[in-house]
This record gives C-alpha cells, sequence and structure tokens, in this order.
C-alpha cells in the first residue's frame, strides 16, 4: 500500500472471482477492490482475462465463483440492463439507424425521463463532449474521433455509478488517441466518474489511470500506480510488459561468498539471492537504465561491446550494442547537432546493480 | 490499369446476345400482343386496341383469380414474415457451423425439387396423409380435413415454398450489424423487449421489405404449386395464363393477363425500393 | 449465476428455430420415406422398406427420356449461363461505363419477374429466330433465368478479389489477356463453378419456361405429369435421386454461399 493510493468508500469489490471457459480457467479466483472516484486500468495482453473481468462486471458473462459488489450490492444475479454500469465498446457499437441526439438518449428513455428532461441531458451532453453542432448526424457521417465522443456522451448521459471502458481508443490513430485520452482523463477527474478501462496498450493504462493492474493468464500480477508498477515490479512478467527491457544472459560466478554475474565484460554483484540451481541466469534491465561511456566503467571495466546501429528518434536516440553475441537495446536522449556514436565504435556499458532484475533462466 | 471502355461491351456481349433476344424482347413481345386481338384462326392479329384489358377488368371471373391470387399472395407473405423474423435474428446470432447448417437447411425448399416438395405435401395433407390420418387415429377428428388441393393446402406448401426468400434478406442485413448493439442496449438499461423494439425490429426492416416483395412475387407468378396442390374452384394466375395461351389458344388475353402480372410485380419493385429509402434515412448515407 | 438475458429468450427463439427448421426439412424427409416404401400405392405410414419403386422408376420410359432430356437442357443452360453471367459479372464490376447501374439491375431481373410471362414471350418469339418449342429453345430459355445466378455468385466471388494483383501483374510486365488467365480467373473459379452448379440446378428442377418451350421433355414435367395422371411412390423415387445428385453438387456451392453470408 503506497501513499499515493486514493482513499474513499469502496466502489467495487471482486472477491475471489473465477470463470472457466469449457477447460479453459480464464479467471482465477481473482480479488480486486476499487475506490470511487477512482480510474483503474486492467493491462495485459490478450487472453489475460482482462476482457472476460469486464464483462462480468457489466454482466454479459455469468460468474462462475465469487462475487462482485457494487457499492455493497452484490451484482451476481442482477441481469446487464439493470446494472448501473455503462459501457463504452471497442467498436463503439453506435445505433447506426439513430442520430447522435438519439443514441445519446437511448438510455433515458427506460429509466423514464419525461420529454424536457431528455432534451436537456442530450444538450447537458452534446456541450460536455463537443458534439453540438452533431446532433443531427448519423454516425456513418462521423469520423473515429467523433463516433467515440457519441460513445462516451451516450455512456454518460444515464449517470452511471460506473464507467467501463473496453479498448476504447484502439480504433484510433496515434495523435488522436493521445488528444482523447488527455481529454478524457481530465473530464472523468472532473466528474470523479469510477472508471475501469481495459487495455492492452501500456501508455494508455499509464496516461488515464490512478492504478493499474497487470493481469497475466487469469490472474492480477500486480495492483499500483504507474510509477510504483514501473520503479518496483513485483513479478518478471510485470517488469517485461512494462516499457522496453533487455534480457541479458549472463553466467553466475560465485566468488567471496557473493553471487556475481558476468556477461561479456560486464561482471557486477548482484544483490538479493542466486538464482536457484546457478550456471547460468537471466539479467533484466531496461533500455533506459544503461548508459554507454567511451571509457571504461565500474561495472564494465573490460572487453568493450560495439555499437551496431544508432536510430535518431526525435527526443531520444536508440543504440543497439552487441555484447558477446547479444544485441541489446539502449535508449537515451539524443544529443543535439550530432556528436553522437557511430557504427562499430566500442562502447562501455554503465548501469546500477540496483536497476538490474535478476530471473534464473527458463523462469518466466 | 488503363481500361478502354469497349472492353467492357466485349464482356457484356454474351450476356447481351442471350438476354435481350430472349428477355428484353419476349417482354416487349408480351407487352405489344396484349394489345393485340385473338383470332381463333390465326391465334393473334395485330388490332391495337385496350379492348383485352377491358374484358378483363370487366369479367369478374379474371377478377376473382386476381382477387384470389393477391389474397393468397398477401397471407403467404405476412405469414412468413412473422414465421421469419424470430427465426433469422436467431441465425444472425449463431456464427460458425451452427449458421452454415441452418442456412443449408433454409435454403432446402430452394434447391428440392419442386416437384419432390409438393409430392411431400401432399403426403402430408392428403385426405389420406400424415396429418388426417394422425388425427384420425388420436380421436380427434371424425372425418379427414380437406387441405389437400384445396386453398388451405396450396397455401401451406407456397409458405414452404417461398419461407427461405424471406429468411435470406433478413439474416443478410442482421449479420451485417455489430453484435454488440444489442449489449450496448442492454448496458444503456434496455430490456430485451426495448432492445428488440428499438434495435432488432427497425435495423431489419430492409430485409423485411426485400423478403416480403420475393415472397409476393413469387406467390403471384407460381405455376406449380397451384396446379399439383390447389382446387379447380380456387384458380390462381398463372394456370389460368398458361391456360389462356395453350388450350385455348387466346394469345393476346394470355398476354393481357401476363402483362397485368407483371405490372404488379414492377410496382412492386419500385414500392418497395421506395419504402426502403424513405423509412432508413441513414442507408443512403454513406461516407 | 447470472443468464445473458438481454437477448432473445433464449428457450423461445431456439424452439421456434426448431419448430421451423420441421417445417422446411418434412415434406422433403417424408418424400424420400416414400421413395423406399415397399407399398403399392401412396400411404402414410409407409407398411415396409424396398427398393422397388426405383427399379420402377428406372424402368419408365416417360422417365428415362425426361431425364436425358433435362441433363442435356440444364448441362447447356448452365453454359451458356455461365459464360454470360461471368462477363456480365465482370464487365459491372471491374469497369466504368455508360448504363452501369441499368445493366446491373437488368442482368438480375430475369429471377425477379415473372417466369410465366416469360414463358409466353419467348414462346411468342420463337418463330421469328426460326426456332420451334423443343430442347433448344429450352436451353435457351433456361440460360436467361440462369444468368443472374451466376452473375451472383461470381460477383461475391469478386467482392473478396483484390484488384491491386492486377496491378501487380500490370507491373511486372505481364500483359491483360496473360493477366486475366493467369491472376483473375483462378481466383474468381470458385464464384464461376458455384454460379454454374446453381444455374444447374435451377435449370434441372424448372417448370414454368418448360412448359412453354418444351412439349412436355423435361423430366420435371414429366413428373408433374405422372402426379396428375396416378401419382404413385416412383415420383418419390426419382425425386430422391435428384435430391442426391443436387446435395452432391451443392457440397461445392456452399463455401461460396457462406463467404457471402458470414461477416
Amino acid at each position: 500500500m503506497s501513499r499515493d493510493e486514493p482513499v474513499g468508500e469502496i466502489e467495487l469489490e471482486v472477491s475471489g472471482v473465477s470463470k472457466n471457459y469449457g477447460q479453459v480457467r480464464a479467471l482465477e479466483r481473482l480479488n480486486l477492490s476499487m475506490h470511487r472516484g477512482e480510474i483503474l486500468a486492467l493491462l495485459g495482453p490478450s487472453g489475460c482475462g482482462k476482457s472476460t473481468l469486464l464483462n462480468m462486471i457489466a454482466g454479459f458473462e455469468p460468474i462462475d465463483e465469487g462475487a462482485i459488489r457494487l457499492r455493497g450490492l452484490t451484482l451476481n444475479e442482477i441481469p446487464p440492463y439493470r446494472r448501473d454500469v455503462a459501457m463504452v465498446f471497442q467498436s463503439y457499437a453506435l445505433f447506426p439507424h439513430m442520430t447522435v441526439a438519439e443514441n445519446i438518449a437511448y438510455g433515458l428513455h427506460p429509466r423514464k425521463l419525461d420529454r424536457a428532461s431528455i432534451r436537456a441531458r442530450v444538450g447537458e451532453m452534446a456541450s460536455l463532449l463537443k458534439l453540438d453542432p452533431l446532433r443531427a448526424r448519423y454516425p456513418s457521417q462521423l469520423s473515429g474521433g467523433q463516433r467515440q465522443r457519441v460513445a462516451i456522451a451516450r455512456a454518460l448521459a444515464v449517470r452511471p455509478q460506473m464507467l467501463l471502458l473496453d479498448e476504447a481508443f484502439s480504433a484510433l490513430d496515434r495523435n488522436l488517441r493521445e488528444e482523447m485520452q488527455l481529454e478524457l482523463s481530465l473530464l472523468l477527474r472532473r466528474l470523479h466518474l469510477s472508471t475501469i478501462l481495459v487495455t492492452h496498450d501500456q501508455r494508455e493504462a499509464f496516461s488515464l489511470a490512478d492504478r493499474i493492474a497487470v493481469m497475466e493468464a487469469g490472474r492480477i500480477g500486480q495492483i499500483g500506480t504507474p510509477r510504483e508498477l514501473y520503479e518496483k515490479p513485483a513479478t518478471d512478467h510485470v517488469l517485461r510488459f512494462l516499457g522496453t527491457t533487455n534480457a541479458i544472459k549472463a553466467e553466475v560466478i560465485s566468488r567471496d561468498g557473493e553471487m556475481h554475474l558476468k556477461a561479456g565484460g560486464i561482471v557486477f554483484k548482484s544483490l538479493g539471492a542466486p538464482p536457484p540451481g546457478g550456471g547460468e541466469a537471466i539479467v533484466y534491465l531496461r533500455t533506459e537504465d544503461i548508459d554507454l561511456s567511451t571509457q571504461p566503467t565500474r561495472v564494465h571495466p573490460a572487453a568493450p561491446a560495439s555499437v551496431v546501429l544508432v536510430t535518431f528518434l526525435g527526443a531520444q536516440e536508440r543504440v543497439v550494442v552487441a555484447l558477446d553475441g547479444q544485441e541489446l537495446l539502449v535508449e537515451r536522449p539524443a544529443a543535439r547537432g550530432g556528436g553522437t556514436l557511430g557504427p562499430n565504435q566500442e562502447v562501455f556499458l554503465d548501469f546500477q546493480p540496483s536497476r538490474c532484475r535478476i530471473a534464473a533462466m527458463g523462469e518466466p | 490499369m488503363k481500361q478502354k471502355p469497349w472492353v467492357a461491351w466485349l464482356w457484356l456481349f454474351p450476356a447481351g446476345a442471350i438476354l435481350v433476344p430472349f428477355f428484353v424482347i419476349p417482354l416487349c413481345v408480351v407487352l405489344r400482343d396484349s394489345f393485340y386481338r385473338d383470332d381463333p384462326i390465326r391465334f393473334i392479329l395485330p388490332d391495337f386496341s385496350f379492348a383485352n384489358y377491358l374484358r378483363i377488368l370487366a369479367d369478374a371471373y379474371y377478377l376473382s383469380v386476381f382477387g384470389n391470387t393477391l389474397l393468397i399472395a398477401a397471407v403467404v407473405s405476412i405469414a412468413a414474415l412473422a414465421i421469419a423474423l424470430p427465426y433469422a435474428q436467431y441465425i444472425a446470432r449463431t456464427s460458425g457451423t451452427l449458421r452454415a447448417v441452418l442456412l443449408w437447411i433454409t435454403y432446402l425448399p430452394l434447391y428440392v425439387s419442386v416437384i419432390m416438395r409438393a409430392f411431400g405435401w401432399m403426403i402430408i395433407t392428403a385426405d389420406r396423409g400424415m396429418i388426417n390420418s394422425t388425427l384420425l387415429q388420436l380421436g380427434l377428428i371424425s372425418e379427414p380435413i380437406k387441405l389437400l388441393y384445396e386453398a388451405e393446402g396450396m397455401t401451406i406448401a407456397m409458405l414452404h415454398r417461398y419461407l427461405p426468400l424471406m429468411v435470406i434478406p433478413i439474416v443478410t442485413g442482421l449479420v451485417k450489424l455489430d453484435p454488440n448493439l444489442l449489449k450496448a442496449s442492454a448496458n444503456l438499461g434496455g430490456t430485451w423487449w426495448y432492445g428488440w423494439r428499438r434495435i432488432t425490429l427497425p435495423l431489419a426492416i430492409p430485409g423485411m421489405v426485400a423478403g416480403t416483395q420475393l415472397v409476393f412475387a413469387g406467390v403471384l407468378s407460381d405455376y406449380v404449386l397451384p396446379s399439383l396442390t390447389g382446387s379447380t374452384r380456387f384458380p390462381m394466375m398463372a394456370p389460368v395464363i398458361f391456360n389462356e395461351a395453350t388450350t385455348n389458344t387466346a394469345w393476346a388475353t394470355a398476354s393481357a393477363l401476363g402483362t397485368i402480372v407483371l405490372g404488379i410485380v414492377a410496382i412492386m419493385l419500385m414500392v418497395s425500393a421506395i419504402v426502403i429509402r424513405r423509412l432508413m434515412p441513414w442507408q443512403s448515407v454513406n461516407q | 449465476m447470472t443468464r445473458a438475458t438481454f437477448d432473445l429468450p433464449r428457450i423461445t427463439a431456439l424452439s421456434w428455430t426448431w419448430l421451423v427448421v420441421a417445417f422446411l426439412s418434412l415434406p422433403i424427409l417424408l418424400a424420400v420415406v416414400i421413395a423406399f416404401s415397399s407399398g403399392d400405392r401412396l400411404e402414410f405410414p409407409v407398411p415396409g422398406f424396398s427398393l422397388r419403386w426405383f427399379h420402377e422408376a428406372a424402368r419408365n420410359p416417360q422417365f428415362l427420356e425426361g431425364a436425358l432430356n433435362s441433363l442435356i437442357v440444364a448441362v447447356g443452360s448452365a453454359a451458356l449461363a455461365t459464360v454470360a453471367g461471368t462477363g456480365a459479372s465482370l464487365a459491372i464490376n471491374h469497369h466504368r461505363f455508360r448504363g452501369r447501374s441499368v445493366v446491373q439491375i437488368g442482368v438480375m431481373l430475369p429471377v425477379s419477374l415473372p417466369a410465366i410471362v416469360l414463358g409466353l414471350g419467348i414462346l411468342f418469339v420463337l418463330p421469328s429466330y426460326g426456332l420451334r418449342p423443343g430442347l433448344l429453345a429450352a436451353t435457351i430459355g433456361h440460360a436467361t433465368i440462369g444468368i443472374p445466378y451466376v452473375v451472383a455468385m461470381v460477383t461475391a466471388s469478386l467482392s473478396t478479389y483484390d484488384r491491386t494483383l492486377e496491378r501487380a501483374s500490370a507491373n511486372l510486365g505481364v500483359g491483360p489477356v496473360q493477366t486475366f488467365c493467369r491472376i483473375t480467373f483462378p481466383l474468381i473459379r470458385g464464384g464461376i463453378v458455384a454460379g454454374a452448379i446453381s444455374a444447374f440446378l435451377i435449370s434441372l428442377d424448372n417448370v414454368s419456361l418448360s412448359l412453354f418451350l418444351t412439349r412436355g421433355d423435361t423430366l420435371p414435367l414429366r413428373l408433374m405429369q405422372q402426379l396428375l395422371f396416378y401419382a404413385d411412390p416412383s415420383i418419390a423415387a426419382v425425386s430422391t435421386i435428384m435430391l442426391a445428385v443436387s446435395l452432391a453438387l451443392l457440397v461445392l456451392v456452399l463455401p461460396i454461399v457462406i463467404l457471402r453470408r458470414n461477416r
């Protein structure tokens, strides 16, 4: 529990929830809780169960084991149309035969609002999502970004207790995506609306969420704030999923009772217990944690690596170096006006041993 | 790739060579002959007048034939609509093998020989057929219900023959929709009834209109089923036209009758196109 | 455990569907059952199982002649319809020309307009072309209604066909004729075959046109005469054989149909 964690009433509680699809165990006794007003991301590769969990919260999938409670109310037996959670689908699922205004108003009729209130609410949502001039248009006349706004407006119109976003940005191109993510995160914070978003895109999770639950194979690897997850990953999977990580094969040399690792010309002392079995290990090092120097360094006193390729990316520079037959990726701020490294140049790596994470060979 | 315009006409030539003399011209000839006069010796005389039409429209017999046919067409269309809609919805909801199998079964009446179908229905509806012998055995009736060679039996046979034509367009239309639409409806608070009323039904309408038009036109011009399963006391258009042309060699009259049927079908085609365009403003909008 | 109640009530939809399936398949199943009847006449339930009616049907000269005629007409009309329909579909889908939309609608019309009227019309114009009612007239007439099916199938095939392949071929130096033979044709072959089979089956089963264009020579007409005269299980037997043939052919058509219908 870090100091960054929001305090408040529990909004959503997932206890011991499991889901089976035939033989496949999609979710394994999941536990999760969320506070009111929090934005939580479920982040993971496809097949990890994040969409399954979201669908179970929405009521589209039955819960095999365990319970989901929203503000204390157990949702298990409640049909989807009576849960107060609104969802934005990846495809937006806009009703093609209704105008923008009619789409937004859709959920208001079953809630028995009178005509005047409906019109007012639609107007409110339209201005909130900057859709005013588009109210009489049909979805087929809108651009991708506009359609997303309609989907969001439609979901917000029913004033749900919770908003669910199912890969809601994957259909947009890069620039629009970042713009919309920023807008939406400001909007959600302003409304203090509890939100769960499902994504496989780390950037999306990081830019929108207060806390992120990294999932893999039906389990939650770690929940925490973006910074917690990035700087103190609890599992190798979390480490590898966030940021770009090098996996360096190293030899374990035991010296003076301490464990040392050797890869190419690099020898450094590992913190923590030696990997079981000994022999070989994998050292995980983030691309931005490696520095390059033309002079020998403390961790890399001899046998330099050589530069393979330098790519200029604008603000950053990406360097591929060859070390002892392995290729490593290093990312660092690009030096202005040239003066950078060239192919075949000899370089020495520099990094903090504490930034490494060590895993035994064959460990996930 | 450069497309010389005459290449298109080259590709069209075979189709044109068949369709123009054997489709376009025959229809024009029928239209033309409908204004000519029947002659017992030379079959038809070029004596332009509306006499045929006037005679037909004043004749109680012909009017009853039209009435019969239109009635059956309407009944079958409505029945097909009611039966097809839930069925098509279900098919659209399935996928993969199950959907393929269901579609295949739906197509069945279309590629099975019409004779076989008629035969099958005869077995079911005959006085000593399946329905009657079952009901008699169960003691529910004392006398066989007359279905075969009656308008009722024929109507059921028509329904069987034309149901697929109603199902397929509806399925085609529904399948193109985002499968998440109904989920979104439920998510926003709509019960399945609300979702059906506001989402499924409106979006199924183009298919329903297309299907109705196909079924109606089909029943209107059907020859085989009235001949095999119908009743002589309930004459239908197509057999009547055939009779006029062959038995009575009243070619002009037959042409006039045929033109009227043609006219009804053509009007239906146009009306359904207009209806679709007006009921669905979002359809004609394209990006 | 929550039930997914946001769509059609499952059980109702399912039972309705199976009712419809039963309705659609019942007459056909019955006819097949009757074909194997050992009884002397049409009756249900069937007294026993036997192949006698298949033998009867095979020995019936009317049926045999009708079958031969129908086959000749079906093959001929399918060939004509395939050539015409493929060409028309290619023209409509790959070229721009004046009157394109008219042609597009026109080529599909034979299937929407009443066949009985068409039959009448063709009968009237036959003498002007120097033809008489017979197998040739029937062949051309059937081709007319087969064309829309071919066009539909080939169009479906073309919709999954990427035109940039043609450009790639041209870019590599291959001329238009060669491109067609080696690129276009093989890729739309499926649609063409499906169309040909559809036209074949349509012709085999046709009554309305054959009525006018033959002298009762085709198999369906012979069967119909038999039905009207004295209905016995031999008709069911012949129909069952025809069904088996249709099914065998349809196995080839099915993939194209599914391609059209699925997302």
